[in-house]
């Protein structure tokens, strides 16, 4: 049990802490800040673009939107529910969403740099 | 730096054949888990905070890059805008691409418990800022004197 979990008074049981510096509400927040960077560019990729939203060069914008929304709700989302529970001990390693991560982010930047150069 | 990367516990020193050379240098979007041990989880998670931001760094350049090509006012010299924003998100692309194969290669030497590999990140980003600063400043000063 970590030393955090031992602030609350006896009486106060019910909120239970055991994330050793904040570990895992630090690392949610990370990934909520990278969602809505993600989203920001994508944003940009979808304004540089222009309006008609049909065409190949809204590919990228609308990646970067869709993976941003959904990082947004998985990105933070284990770390949550394991904020609140005992066993914090456990590995959080989450390959997968870092790979999709930084491959989407990596795509819409070679994408962006397409947009930039032929506008 | 690179997604490709040596695996020292594999590595047969001077060894000049193509299998071993296979061997011991993979394609690697995501680290072994077959080598070493499970790092304490809070290393793992600062590694993948490490990679968040660094992605987030690279992010903020391409949206710049991006929002200086659209929303620059005209500044005389021509290429000014793609020369800026370019300049922005070519760092920025780079600096992404290179942020996954830096957390592959953290999370490998966690679990090896080797020491984490040198990164020329840090530099690269300085100079590559200081870099679009002052060619940006260089334009602006050529744009007025036009």
């Amino acid at each position: 049990m970590s030393a955090s979990g031992n602030l609350d008074g006896p009486g106060q049981q019910r909120r239970r802490i055991s994330d050793d510096g904040l570990q895992h509400e630090r690392t949610a927040l990370a990934w909520d800040r990278t969602a809505l960077a993600l989203l920001v560019v994508g944003a940009l990729s979808l304004r540089g673009a222009g309006p008609p939203l049909s065409s190949l060069r809204h590919v990228p914008g609308l990646l970067a939107v869709v993976v941003g929304a959904l990082l947004l709700w998985l990105g933070s989302r284990r770390y949550r529910q394991r904020e609140t529970s005992v066993d914090s001990d456990h590995p959080l390693v989450r390959p997968g969403l870092v790979v999709v991560t930084g491959t989407t982010a990596f795509l819409v930047s070679l994408c962006a740099l397409l947009l930039v150069l032929t506008s | 730096m690179g997604i490709w990367h040596d695996l020292q516990d594999d590595a047969i020193p001077g060894d000049p054949s193509g299998h071993s050379t296979m061997k011991r240098r993979r394609f690697a979007l995501r680290p072994r888990r077959d080598i070493g041990a499970d790092p304490d989880y809070r290393f793992s998670l600062a590694n993948e905070r490490t990679f968040l931001a660094w992605i987030r760094t690279s992010l903020a350049l391409v949206a710049g890059g991006l929002a200086a090509t659209q929303l620059l006012p005209d500044l005389r010299v021509g290429f000014a805008r793609p020369a800026i924003g370019g300049g922005l998100v070519v760092l920025g692309t780079v600096l992404g691409g290179a942020a996954l194969a830096r957390w592959t290669a953290n999370e490998e030497a966690m679990r090896l418990n080797q020491p984490i590999p040198a990164s020329r990140l840090p530099a690269i980003l300085a100079i590559g800022v200081g870099f679009v600063s002052v060619g940006a400043l260089i334009l602006l000063l050529l744009g007025d004197s036009l």
